[in-house]
């Protein structure tokens, strides 16, 4: 199978580091991609489920942008619904255009918890805004995090040790293992009438680890004793959200927060966020100064009124999540028809696989790098995105590229050596061999792509 | 704990190991031991110990106490110093180690015993309780006659001058070694002090660059365990790296050194490790010494594959955030 080649990326990325700090910074680095020589930089132009680069390469993108792309790129009921707010009446205007009120109504209606709801740009706005409310709704100082959970980038989001954090910024942040009641309970007990908020993920989906879903009971738990004890409950859920239930993920699992935050998946790309609350805590939304310069823009709003609208209409979660299913269950199939041994986890429309012949990662580092050089957008350190726009074929396609980057692993000597010999590394062999009980590699990619007619 | 203290023990437990490649690796610091055999202990009082052991042509240095150190128990209220510069109330006076005072007056007045606050109208000498140390560093039986000499410091901030080049330890036992203190152990700290303060001009040598990045990348890998159990803010990351192994390596032949992540406890040593989790690869010599200088964008250098980093990254990252503050002590 032909492989991707990436000059005009690297070429580009040696002008930017010269104007750029870290070339390209943030969630898009590609640093942590391993190996980023593997991956593409920048991007050219999108279309449904694919992208494709500055060197003319074509993805099927399991990354979706990091979430905010569900519908597909430049999908068009979106991108009409934003055109004609900017022909007809412009972007950023004097005023909140009557779309914000025509928005929070629509997340009021569509979400059981909310009562209110206000908007944004980025997740880390609404998560850091849930904190104040709750600390202005109960007069207390502490708010109870999980470890290793991500809200965004402001201090007490990226904890002690990073650049930039001091310890006063976290020195009323607890953090506390995911799935442990107990841990919360001792916090509870050891800090009565200091803690304000509670603020987690639906269900745990932290970088290089596997995700975790909530215990049976877990959240039923914490929401009573969030209740019992006068704490905020907040669910982030600015990347689940609206790509396992529309009312929220707390709905899937059957719980009631007192506030959550959305993002990416609300706008198909288009700059929003939002938070919702209840009646109780309405009021303390209301003191709590919250603003940004483009945060009334009416376009991102358009957007995400014709997205929710279309994500509804189409039953969009259950889409996704029988897409994810298909393509894991595939990718596992294919993986044991070569001896390797492909784990799941997370919900299948945000899946995180990883291969756990090799502890270390390196290895399922080299089979999504294979993946991606062959067209299929995998990141070994994130959980990946299923969107509504990928396709049978999509599906057909990425089991093949799977199955051809199985084929050539089994085959190659280390992390880092790429068939092409072009990036010689001399790290010790991490590559574990197939099982000796292994079936011959098989045509599960085809047995798995036949079972793709089944997904719509 | 405080700066002094961090710095004193990045000195004793991640610097002065560098003794070990210099002796090995540099023939003129190899000329100047050889025959040699000696054992320096360094005592901090109430601070880290370390040990440099000179023989057979070879150099180890270890932390805690050698075998055969004489006891520093020159504790609280000992004798005043005769020396005027200490100041405080005289105690009981020395119980070990006679000929403390005129040591101590040649030490350099301003050392603190507590390793922060200069110790202003303070006795540091008189005060120091040179029996207490590092629970880690304080390993080693006292039972042998083995150590030749002992070199105190009453505190931590004392011995940091000493690396400084802009104090003098206190000699507590050995005194018929001072020769080889003043002399030859006086030449190879400097051999040591030289590869470890590079230039664009000696970068450009490529002995001289080898053997710097090698130092560099030993002092880097051993200040990692130093900093996150003393370092407030490296302290943080402790929970991100309790397990696996860290190899660091320069491409195609080395060095390399091995970080080693427990529950309760992390070290470093030198060489590849077995069955690392995670990789940091260097692509040569000048991006290693770029990179462990602080002059290179290692988000930029990983993106390029200048330095390639695979397995646990998460936990890379973070020995990263631990190795950036390194320079906060030893710029």
């Amino acid at each position: 199978m032909k492989t991707n080649s990436y000059d005009r990326s690297q070429a580009l990325f040696e002008r930017a580091t010269k104007v750029i700090p870290c070339g390209i910074y943030g969630h898009f680095s590609p640093a942590p991609l391993a190996s980023p020589m593997s991956y593409p930089f920048y991007a050219a132009s999108a279309s449904g489920a694919h992208f494709t680069d500055i060197d003319g390469n074509d993805f099927i993108d399991y990354m979706c942008a990091y979430g905010p792309m569900v519908l597909g790129y430049r999908n068009k009921l979106i991108d009409d619904a934003v055109r004609k707010q900017i022909q007809k009446s412009g972007d950023l205007l004097g005023a909140p255009t009557p779309l914000m009120v025509d928005l929070a109504e629509m997340l009021v209606d569509m979400v059981p918890v909310a009562e209110w709801a206000l908007f944004a740009k980025n997740g880390g706005d609404m998560t850091n805004y849930a904190t104040m409310v709750a600390r202005s709704a109960t007069g207390r100082p502490k708010i109870v995090a999980i470890q290793g959970g991500y809200h965004g980038i402001a201090p007490w989001m990226q904890g002690g040790g990073h650049h930039g954090v001091i310890e006063a910024d976290i020195a009323d942040f607890i953090r506390i293992p995911w799935n442990d009641v107990a841990a919360f309970e001792r916090v509870l007990a050891e800090n009565p009438g200091r803690i304000a908020g509670f603020i987690a993920t639906p269900y745990h989906h932290p970088t290089f680890e596997d995700s975790v879903l909530p215990a049976a009971g877990y959240w039923q738990r914490i929401e009573s004793l969030c209740h019992r004890h006068g704490v905020v409950l907040i669910v982030d859920d600015v990347r689940c959200g609206f790509r396992h239930h529309l009312g929220g993920t707390n709905e899937y699992f059957g719980f009631k927060p007192d506030l959550i935050c959305f993002c990416k998946a609300i706008g198909n790309g288009y700059p929003i966020s939002a938070m919702v609350g209840t009646e109780a805590l309405k009021a303390e939304a209301a003191k709590v100064f919250f603003t940004g310069s483009y945060w009334y823009q009416a376009a991102p709003m358009a957007a995400a009124l014709a997205c929710l609208t279309e994500l509804r209409r189409i039953d969009a979660p259950k889409l996704m999540h029988e897409y994810g299913k298909k393509m894991t269950d595939g990718m596992v199939q294919i993986a044991k028809s070569y001896g390797y041994h492909l784990k799941v986890s997370g919900l299948p429309s945000m899946p995180y696989m990883r291969l756990t012949d090799d502890p270390s990662l390196m290895l399922h580092q080299r089979f999504c790098a294979a993946c991606t050089e062959r067209g299929a957008y995998f990141t070994s350190h994130h959980n990946w995105f299923m969107s509504v726009a990928h396709t049978d074929e999509d599906l057909a396609r990425t089991l093949e590229i799977v199955d051809d980057a199985f084929a050539t692993l089994a085959r190659t000597q280390a992390p880092g050596e790429r068939d092409d010999g072009a990036l010689a590394s001399v790290a010790p062999d991490a590559v574990p061999a197939p099982a000796a009980d292994a079936a011959p590699a098989s045509d599960a990619a085809s047995t798995a792509a036949e079972a793709t007619e089944e997904v719509r | 704990m405080g700066y002094e203290a961090v710095r004193a023990r990045l000195n004793l437990l991640a610097v002065l190991p560098n003794l070990e490649d210099v002796v090995r690796y540099d023939p003129e610091a190899a000329d100047l031991v050889k025959g040699a055999r000696i054992t320096i202990q360094f005592v901090v009082a109430g601070g880290p110990r370390a040990c440099v052991r000179i023989a057979d042509g070879d150099c180890t240095v270890s932390a805690g106490m050698a075998p055969g150190a004489r006891p520093m128990r020159l504790v609280r209220g000992a004798r005043r110093s005769t020396g005027g510069a200490w100041g405080a109330d005289a105690g009981d006076g020395w119980r070990e180690a006679d000929g403390l005072s005129e040591a101590g007056a040649s030490a350099g007045a301003g050392a603190s015993a507590t390793g922060d606050a200069p110790g202003a109208g303070a006795s540091p000498v008189a005060s120091a309780d040179w029996g207490a140390s590092d629970a880690a560093t304080s390993a080693g039986a006292v039972d042998t006659k083995e150590a030749t000499v002992v070199l105190g410091f009453a505190s931590c901030a004392h011995l940091n001058k000493m690396f400084d080049g802009k104090g003098n330890p206190i000699p507590l036992w050995g005194f018929t070694k001072i020769g080889f203190l003043a002399g030859t152990f006086t030449k190879l700290t400097e051999r040591m002090a030289y590869f470890l303060k590079p230039t664009d001009e000696l970068l450009a040598d490529p002995d001289y660059l080898a053997l710097n990045t090698r130092l560099t990348l030993n002092t880097a890998a051993f200040a990692v365990p130093v900093l996150l159990e003393n370092d407030p803010d490296c302290m943080h990351l402790r929970h991100a790296l309790s397990d696996g192994t860290i190899g660091i390596k320069v491409l195609p032949d080395g060095p390399s050194v091995g970080l080693h992540l427990g529950l309760s406890d992390v070290w470093a040593e030198k060489g590849e490790p077995a069955d690392p989790s995670g990789l940091i690869l260097m692509r040569d010599l000048p991006t290693a010494s770029a990179y462990l200088n602080g002059k290179l964008d290692t988000f930029s250098a990983a993106t390029k594959g200048e330095v390639q980093i695979w397995g646990q990254i998460g936990k890379i990252e973070a020995v990263g955030l631990v190795l950036d503050r390194v320079p906060k002590y030893l710029a």
